[in-house]
């Protein structure tokens, strides 16, 4: 897990849509982050817990990501065909809980409101290397891969992974909005909505739809191939 | 028993997933605009699983999105069987019920629902607004309206409306009034203006109203009239730099530049149409293409002092001062006389901090005053 420490960060971006607007600073308590997307691996072992085949929390299988052989095949990739509650789940059980959406976008974009983890622009030349994130690229073969896989796109606190690969589930509900709404400290998101808030763009979409201050509402009864999640805990307040 | 049982659990189990796969099939297809296939795949999916809520939703946006009013409400319908607390399909199936198919009654139903759970619903509530004026209940439709309490200026004009059917003439040039501070172009809003302002004997007023109400027509049908011109004869260079004229009147800055655009496409040579669209990328604080703009323009007149100060202005606006400060100095060099270049390099030198220079030019400023 990587520490996030209190303080104040830019919330939203006028470029990407005006559910992300008005740009706001936001102040955040601290909390930790784990540096990488679950794993194929790592819930295999709720999914032990909760019953295996016959669980709720059973990921969808998909042509190229069977579930359980995926645990075998690609354990490191990032577990996919997930709910919103399955994730939810999963958190609960490990002790931690989803991010909400303003914790999720600080550990992207850090301080000082970069677009994508890395930079302001997509093809950055860091330490050589131009490809900082699984997106979607033309004339290849698309699909997730493993954590971790593009280091040069981790972000200013070293997550990995927050642009592309898989969108990742929050806490909050969608809210068009909230953005008008929103308290400056500690937002959780609407009361109610249809959809909660997925980020982060994956292996489908391309280079635009992955920056750090995009918002997606997907329903959350029901996984899809390039939706998973990450986890939050929160830093225990030593009196 | 117990082995049958089993069974029917994997047959079911597989089939929910065979549902599932479709549906992400869907929503792939539709993130890549394939929206056959996307219908294809929510289908199926629907078909192995009724219960699939979010896959009638998709399937009634896709029908929204293509005005097949009768089936969108059918999956809509059907995505709130599935689940009761799906606000957004049921503030879809109001919608459709209103916009598609005129069913007033039925949309107020649907909207009612979503309001009762999430007040904040802006777009429920202008709808349910809109629903009882088509019902002929002006005071409901002002009681949900004035809930919304937004600047936006859609829900303001609805609500102006509102007021005005109950006779609330104040209440409603307050509204109208709100819709034309965000959006002085709007033709109605100060047309109704007028109305009221009759009604309320403000002759003065009422005029006035009137007259933008009217200035704003006439631009409107130029516009209209030279779109449809320009649809059949296209490469009229001077049609759309008229039209691009008349979209900078109505701040349209985007729509302006893209007439402008097609203006330089087909006469590059004409330097008031190159001028014209840096002008409109400036208004739209699109400042590198500006500068690009007024760079070709400066090496092609490289005497305008204009020219000069427009480019100084667009690198300015990006931060790059030492570069507009060197244009300004040459703008200045060719027209000493000029004050605005004089105050240009005021504003700019104090901003690099270089005060004596700032105070010099502001000194000349005030003399050619």
């Amino acid at each position: 897990m990587i520490e996030i420490p209190a303080g104040t960060f830019i919330m939203g971006h006028p470029s990407c849509g005006n559910d992300a607007t008005p740009v706001r600073r936001i102040y955040l308590d601290t909390f930790f982050i784990s540096k990488y997307e679950i794993t194929n691996a790592e819930y295999y072992a709720f999914w032990i817990s909760a019953g295996q085949q016959s669980s709720q929390h059973t990921p969808i299988s998909y042509p190229k990501a069977i579930w359980p052989q995926a645990t075998i095949n690609k354990p490191d990739h990032p577990v996919i065909g997930i709910s919103w509650y399955s994730a939810n789940a999963y958190a609960g059980w490990a002790g931690g809980r989803l991010p909400t959406e303003a914790e999720w976008e600080k550990a992207a974009r850090g301080k000082h409101g970069l677009i994508w983890p890395w930079g302001d622009q997509f093809n950055l030349l860091i330490q050589g290397i131009e490809t900082h994130a699984n997106v979607w690229q033309d004339n290849r073969i698309n699909g997730t891969t493993t954590v971790g896989k593009y280091p040069t796109g981790d972000s200013p606190y070293g997550v990995s992974d927050l642009a592309g690969n898989v969108w990742e589930w929050t806490a909050d509900w969608y809210g068009e909005q909230y953005y008008h709404q929103a308290k400056g400290k500690n937002p959780t998101g609407p009361s109610i909505g249809s959809w909660r808030t997925v980020r982060g763009g994956a292996w489908l979409n391309k280079a635009d739809a992955a920056r750090s201050s995009i918002r997606l509402g997907q329903h959350p009864s029901i996984g899809a191939s390039f939706i998973g999640f990450r986890l939050v805990k929160q830093a225990i307040n030593v009196q | 028993m117990v082995i049958l049982f089993l069974i029917a659990s994997l047959i079911v189990g597989t089939t929910k997933n065979q549902a599932a796969v479709d549906y992400d099939a869907g929503l792939r297809a539709a993130s890549h605009q394939q929206i056959s296939l996307a219908i294809e795949h929510f289908q199926q999916a629907v078909q192995i699983d009724p219960d699939l809520s979010d896959a009638h939703f998709r399937l009634g946006l896709i029908f929204t999105n293509h005005e097949q009013w009768r089936r969108a409400i059918q999956s809509f319908g059907k995505a709130i069987m599935a689940d009761p607390n799906y606000l957004e399909a049921r503030y879809r199936l109001g919608e459709a019920y209103l916009v598609g198919t005129a069913q007033a009654v039925e949309a107020a139903e649907q909207l009612k629902s979503v309001i009762a759970a999430d007040p904040n619903h802006l777009a429920a509530r202008q709808l349910l607004g809109q629903a009882h004026l088509r019902l002929h209940q002006p005071e409901l439709a002002v009681a949900i309206l004035e809930k919304a309490q937004s600047a936006d200026p859609t829900i303001n004009y609805d609500l102006g409306l509102a007021r005005y059917r109950t006779a609330d003439l104040q209440g409603a040039v307050d509204s109208f009034q709100q819709v034309v501070s965000v959006q002085p172009n709007h033709v109605q809003a100060h047309f109704h203006l007028a109305q009221c302002y009759r009604q309320l004997g403000q002759g003065q007023k009422s005029k006035q109203s009137l007259h933008t109400f009217e200035l704003l027509r006439q631009q409107a049908d130029q516009i209209a009239n030279l779109q449809q011109y320009l649809a059949v004869d296209s490469s009229n260079a001077r049609a759309w730099a008229q039209l691009g004229r008349l979209f900078l009147r109505q701040e349209a800055w985007t729509e302006a530049i893209s007439a402008f655009q097609n203006g330089v496409t087909h006469q590059p040579t004409e330097a008031s149409f190159c001028e014209q669209l840096g002008y409109a990328y400036m208004k739209n604080q699109d400042y590198s293409s500006a500068q690009l703009i007024f760079q070709e323009l400066t090496q092609r007149y490289p005497q305008s002092v204009e020219y000069r100060n427009s480019l100084g202005i667009s690198l300015a606006m990006q931060n790059l001062l030492p570069e507009a400060i060197s244009q300004f100095e040459t703008a200045r060099q060719l027209d000493p006389t000029d004050p605005q270049i004089h105050f240009n390099l005021y504003r700019f030198y104090q901003k690099t901090g270089d005060r004596r220079r700032a105070q010099q030019a502001f000194q000349r400023y005030q003399q050619l005053q």
